[in-house]
């Protein structure tokens, strides 16, 4: 598996991410031998009735009513903020 | 004897018989991380510190039953919650962001009154085994300034090996614990997966994270896990098993103790010489050596790479410029806030994890990599259920050698190696401690890694404690 410089651009896409065109080239170089490297378990067997299952969780605990955070706690780390929200810029006009 | 030579567990008892004052003992490791500020192990040290000591010395003038680690300073790696504090991850991207709340390690360490004094440099969001990855720079080595202190708990192994903290926490997500501690000569622990609980601990993969404890000696750590474990309600992983006294577990005996020497692990190693010697001295003590195989044991590092990779991807997704410390300046939508605090947050190496586990998830790709790990994950924790059948833990080196030369490795998959020895813990969700057992060519500790079936950290703990005591005196 390769990818190429648009294949790295999408996946920054996908990431919220962004490079500088100049670092492009190396940082795809890296993904690549990164790939490679993990690439290894593409000859590994796998038994057909392994299953992966998310992990196990004991016992969920009661659905009961808590006292959470206050709404101003919660607000305590935004970088913007207005009457009690998350404050962004205009989505619309 | 000095007040920096002393273990956690003297400490405790001088501080409550009063023969020192923890005032006394917290200004001793202030001063030493003020002193030491150049291995650059400690963030911030926290001023309130000195303030609680002296409330838990007036407590304890009172004839007031304190909890066990009364009076004793410890420090906590940077991406533990503990309320009030800034709580970074070494990230830019969160390097104003103060918990709103503490995590439950930390309230159970409070619950023991422990004076919790500053918090330990680490790589960028744990990713990394040199913390060179952090935005506050590198962490040096503390016993050679010119090498690294291993990693992502680098700042966390460094401040315990430099006496700026008598014990500290790190986490282990790959190795994170363990290799640290190889590095500087201390012991560290990875705990069974869902032993210590994550709530408040800032996620980088949830599957395979776990805290550890970071002490100078086996019995320190033992009583430091055992009061950190336990089931919690806020961490729906945690196990719901007791909590063995460890401390009671360990017999100071291990004769006719069935150690596990891996045939695919000795294999992999650089240096066979030294762990021989070390197979035939466990021998000489009485103990029975059992060779056993785990054929995919090398499979756990790309596996590794491919799972916690897709966690993380996931996990860092709520750092939008929003809801958490920073937002870039220049955006000027919300699209732009999401990329722009992003590519400004994050460095190189956490960006390079969350491209690879959205890759690794991406339709197309799932089968062949993400389920196919789990496969194969699944496939490894067998094959370790079956080779302890025939044994009670299994001995490696922790690392491949000595702590590096800062700036050494640059290349990622050769950095990723490093956990090679380590990751199999994480993959197999069992507990693996590493303690020093000598020392290499350039005179740097290297680590005897142990490791046990799930919920057998007082096997572990019981042969490191013996290592410890007696390893040095037959050599």
């Amino acid at each position: 598996m390769k990818l190429e410089i648009e294949d790295i651009k999408h996946l920054a896409n996908l990431s919220a991410l962004e490079f500088e065109e100049e670092r492009l080239e190396k940082f795809k170089d890296e993904f690549n031998s990164i790939l490679g490297f993990v690439d290894q378990i593409s000859s590994a067997d796998v038994d057909g009735d392994l299953e992966y299952s998310p992990v196990d969780v004991e016992e969920l605990r009661e659905d009961k009513v808590r006292e959470s955070f206050a709404q101003e706690k919660i607000l305590e780390n935004a970088p913007k903020q207005k009457m009690g929200c998350f404050a962004v810029p205009l989505m619309m006009e | 004897m000095e007040i920096l030579d002393l273990s956690v567990i003297e400490l405790a008892e001088k501080i409550k018989a009063k023969e020192l004052t923890s005032e006394e003992v917290v200004k001793v490791y202030l001063k030493q991380i003020e002193d030491k500020k150049k291995l650059n192990a400690v963030i911030e040290a926290f001023d309130d510190a000195i303030e609680i000591a002296r409330s838990v010395d007036e407590r304890i003038a009172k004839g007031e039953k304190l909890g066990r680690l009364a009076g004793v300073p410890i420090i906590i790696k940077d991406n533990i919650l503990y309320e009030g504090k800034i709580a970074s991850c070494a990230s830019r991207f969160l390097k104003d962001y103060k918990a709103q709340y503490s995590s439950t390690v930390v309230k159970k360490l409070l619950k023991e009154d422990a004076i919790i004094i500053g918090r330990a440099n680490m790589d960028e969001f744990a990713m990394g085994s040199s913390t060179e990855k952090s935005y506050y720079g590198p962490t040096l080595n503390a016993l050679d300034e010119t090498r690294v202190p291993g990693g992502s708990s680098g700042g966390s192994a460094s401040a315990v090996a430099g006496k700026l903290a008598p014990c500290s926490l790190g986490t282990d997500t790959g190795g994170s614990v363990r290799q640290p501690s190889s590095y500087n000569g201390v012991v560290g622990i990875k705990p069974t997966y869902g032993k210590v609980s994550r709530f408040g601990v800032i996620a980088f993969a949830s599957s395979l994270d776990q805290v550890g404890p970071i002490t100078h000696n086996v019995k320190d750590n033992a009583l430091l896990l055992e009061i950190l474990a336990g089931n919690d309600e806020n961490d729906e992983t945690t196990l719901n098993v007791e909590v063995p006294n460890y401390l009671s577990m360990i017999t100071g005996d291990i004769k006719g103790a069935r150690i596990g020497v891996c045939n695919q692990v000795v294999s992999l190693m650089k240096d066979k010489e030294h762990f021989n010697s070390l197979v035939e001295w466990f021998k000489s003590q009485g103990a029975v050596i059992e060779y056993v195989d785990i054929p995919d044991i090398e499979l756990c590092l790309p596996v590794y790479y491919i799972l916690a990779p897709a966690e993380a991807t996931s996990n860092l997704g709520r750092f939008d410029g929003v809801k958490y410390s920073t937002r870039a300046e220049s955006a000027e939508n919300v699209n732009e806030i999401y990329r722009k605090s992003r590519s400004e947050g994050f460095g190189e190496e956490v960006k390079r994890r969350i491209m690879l586990g959205n890759f690794v998830l991406s339709s197309g790709y799932f089968d062949a990599y993400y389920n196919k790990a789990k496969k194969l994950q699944q496939k490894i924790k067998k094959q370790f259920a079956e080779a302890f059948k025939k044994c009670d833990v299994i001995i490696t080196p922790t690392t491949f050698g000595e702590a590096f030369k800062l700036g050494e490795i640059t290349d990622p998959v050769q950095m990723y190696m490093e956990d090679i020895f380590t990751i199999s813990a994480n993959i197999a969700s069992i507990p693996a401690i590493s303690i020093p057992c000598g020392k290499g060519k350039n005179n740097m500790p290297l680590g005897l890694q142990i490791l046990a079936n799930e919920n057998e950290e007082g096997k572990i703990y019981n042969v490191a404690d013996y290592f410890e005591n007696n390893y040095k005196e037959s050599n």
